[in-house]
Order: C-alpha cells, then sequence, then structure tokens
C-alpha cells in the first residue's frame, strides 16, 4: 500500500527532521524529535495520506491535533487512557508519556497507527523535549473499535 | 535568526497555522491582539526559511512584519515578549518580559516548576476576563492557583481577603513570591481540592480540571454567589457546567478551553 511506503514518509517529513523506515511483515514506522518552545505547534509526525500529529504545549498543558489525510474513507483517532505530559517530566527522571492511535478503513484493508509520545520540560527556558514515534501497520477488517 | 510575524483577522487563523506548521519545524505561535485580531508568529534561520512565495500560499494577504532576533529563546522574550491583555483593562507579563506603556495595570508573573497559571494559557486569561465583568468586593478564593495570577488580579482589583489554594507546594511557594512581587495581599494555602470542601467565599474561581470541578461543586457553601469555572474542554462542558446545581451560566468564553461565569439561582 502507497501509504506505507516508506520513502514517501521520508521525504514528506524531511523538513521536521523524520526518519521512516519500513517494517519486517510489513509496515511503517516513523519517528522525530523536537525542541518546542511553550505555546508553539509543531508537527511531530507525518504519514502522507493518513495523519498528521501536531503538538502546542502550553504551560502544563498538551494539546495534540491529529489531523487526518485519509480522502474518502472513515477515520477514526483517540488518546489512550493514560496519558501524560509536563509535570511528570519535571519531577521524575522519566519522560512523560503520552500515547494515540489513529485509524482508517482504507482499501483493501484497515490501517492502524499506533503513536507515542515522550517529553520533558525545561520550565524555566519554556522548552519542551519531545520524541515521537510512530508505527502503522495493516489490520484485519472490524479488529479495531475506536470508543 | 529571523523571525516573522503575520497579523490575521481572528476567523482566519486556524486555516493559516494550518498550512504553516507542515512548512515551519520550530512551529508556530499565536498571540490575540488588544483589537480583536491574532498575529501569527515563527522563528528560523534565514537560511532555513521557506521561500517566501511558499509561506505566502500558506499565509495568505495578511500584514508582514520581518526582523531579526537572537537564537536563544529567552533572549528573544525579553525582546518581543508574551505579554498579555485581558479585554483591554489589564496586562499580565513575566519578568523576562518587556514593560508596557503604562496605559494599563500590570502584573508581572514569574513560572516556577510545575506552577500553572502565568497568564499564558487561555483558560487563564478567560478567567481574568469573566473577573473583570464582576463588581469587586468581599471575600475571594482561587483554587488551582498555580503561580496566582488570578488572585493577585483579584487582590489588585479590590476583593478582600483573597484566599489562594493549590495541592501543589511548588504552586503555593510561586503565588507567595509573585503576590509579594505585585505588593497584592494574598493568603496561600496548600489544599487537596478533592477531599476538602472549598472555602465559603461568594467570589470562586476554579481552573481545575473536570474530576476536581465535580468534587467541589458538591460541597459549594451558601455563601458562594459566583464561580468562574475553567479547565476544561467544549466536550466537557455540559457536564461541568451540570455538577453545580443550584447554579446558572451567565456568561461563557472559549473555543476549544472554556471558562464560564456561573451565579447562584436566585
Amino acid at each position: 500500500m502507497s501509504v506505507l511506503d516508506p520513502a514517501a514518509a521520508a521525504d514528506a517529513g524531511a523538513r521536521h527532521g523524520q526518519l521512516a523506515s519500513g517494517l519486517p511483515g510489513g509496515g511503517l514506522a516513523l519517528s522525530c524529535h523536537k525542541l518546542v518552545e511553550d505555546g508553539a505547534r509543531v508537527m511531530m509526525l507525518l504519514a502522507p495520506g493518513l495523519f498528521r500529529l501536531d503538538v502546542r504545549p502550553v504551560e502544563d498543558t498538551l494539546h495534540v491535533m491529529t489531523r487526518s489525510l485519509v480522502e474518502g474513507a472513515r477515520w477514526g483517532s483517540e488518546a489512550a487512557d493514560a496519558t501524560d505530559y509536563g509535570r511528570k517530566a519535571e519531577e521524575t527522571p522519566e519522560p512523560a508519556r503520552a500515547a494515540f492511535t489513529f485509524y482508517a478503513e482504507l482499501d483493501p484493508l484497515p490501517v492502524l497507527a499506533r503513536m507515542t509520545l515522550w517529553s520533558t520540560v525545561d520550565r524555566e527556558r519554556g522548552l519542551t523535549h519531545f520524541v515521537a514515534q510512530a508505527i502503522v501497520r495493516v489490520v484485519e477488517p472490524g479488529s479495531v473499535r475506536l470508543r | 535568526m529571523r523571525r516573522i510575524a503575520i497579523t490575521l483577522p481572528a476567523d482566519a487563523v486556524e486555516d493559516v497555522v494550518d498550512a504553516l506548521v507542515p512548512l515551519l519545524p520550530r512551529g508556530v505561535h499565536e498571540r490575540p491582539l488588544a483589537d480583536g485580531r491574532v498575529e501569527v508568529s515563527f522563528v528560523e534561520h534565514a537560511g532555513a526559511l521557506p521561500p517566501r512565495d511558499e509561506l505566502a500560499r500558506a499565509a495568505g494577504t495578511g500584514e508582514w512584519l520581518q526582523d531579526d532576533v537572537p537564537d536563544d529563546p529567552l533572549e528573544r522574550r525579553r525582546r518581543f515578549g508574551r505579554a498579555w491583555e485581558v479585554a483591554g483593562r489589564l496586562r499580565v507579563r513575566s519578568p523576562h518580559d518587556p514593560p508596557g506603556d503604562g496605559t494599563l495595570p500590570e502584573l508581572v508573573i514569574a513560572a516556577a516548576a510545575g506552577a500553572f497559571g502565568t497568564g499564558a494559557h487561555p483558560t487563564t486569561r478567560m478567567c481574568l476576563e469573566l473577573l473583570l465583568a464582576l463588581e469587586p468586593g468581599g471575600p475571594f478564593a482561587d483554587l488551582g492557583c498555580g503561580a496566582g495570577v488570578i488572585a493577585i488580579a483579584a487582590a489588585k482589583l479590590g476583593w478582600e481577603p483573597v484566599l489562594a489554594v493549590d495541592h501543589e507546594p511548588q504552586s503555593v511557594a510561586a503565588t507567595r513570591a509573585n503576590a509579594d512581587r505585585n505588593g497584592a495581599v494574598v493568603e496561600a494555602l496548600e489544599l487537596d481540592l478533592a477531599a476538602v470542601a472549598p472555602p465559603p467565599a461568594p467570589t470562586l474561581v476554579a481552573n481545575v480540571p473536570p474530576p476536581i470541578h465535580a468534587a467541589l461543586a458538591r460541597g459549594l457553601a451558601p455563601a458562594v454567589v459566583h464561580v468562574i469555572a475553567s479547565g476544561f474542554t467544549d466536550s466537557e462542558h455540559a457536564a461541568v457546567v451540570g455538577a453545580y446545581t443550584g447554579f446558572v451560566p451567565v456568561a461563557r468564553l472559549g473555543d476549544g478551553w472554556q471558562a464560564v461565569l456561573l451565579e447562584r439561582a436566585p
């Protein structure tokens, strides 16, 4: 499927330093990292024909925008139950972690993307260091139910 | 480093930002201006900027300003600032931002690790705007005070006494430090609002997550007349407002993040 083409994803996200590769057994892996100023909306991941993941950190809140690039097919997106940003990253030695899924009923088979976003915050300088990764795979029809 | 700022009507911002973000790895800032328009800005090394025509296609016909700025984000803030004007009546800035021209009363609020509420977040600004619509006077409590800007504004506007509470000790410390910085009389206390009933002040501001609103709403004293509630999004609005039994919403602000002024029903 063309949406799983790593060369197209690498090319589309090159300006942002996005890396893309294929996965054993089929699928697409994406990753990107950025140092983001408080209040800035930035693109973290781009899967052409599927989705764009934007984030905007403001103080201790994180606004995550999953923008669908799917045309002519049903899609859905949601955050995982346990998402974290900000305070945990300031108070523990581990990055905070937030997770999201994106699902699109493409022809001939649906595609599921699992995205993870890690963050650490430098409050004094107003900067957040984000690391984002996505795994995109074809799934069986009916195997995914978004809330 | 080059900074480009584009001034746009508010209803054009979403589409322009959506188109600019893929072009600009460092991202895009938005700042509401006092005249109702919005400044959209971004920074990049001059050699790494996308071609001007590509930016122009994304940004439309807004008014452009370009400037050379320092590489260091803190230095840029000192030069350009991220101060906020609220309802044309109040200016909030950090100690890193340049002072205003003196036409508006100004609060100087320092951020602290873990302390929300310096004025940078839309919910804080909306709470301040709703607060400015009320007649000041009598006891006041800021619930989930963060860095203390709302409590400090209330004290400056004429509410007295002013209590600020937060469950995080660093927020309480930041509120005390910011109150001193602004010459405001605010008592700041560490309090778990999920476990303890809110203080019986006639005017409350609660910029807290929905589960805390649910707890607050259950424990409101009869003396409470106004509650400014924020810290939730449009999809959570109905549940939060519905929890405040016996109160009616009389004003609402926000697009995404929400703020509501609730008044005790007659």
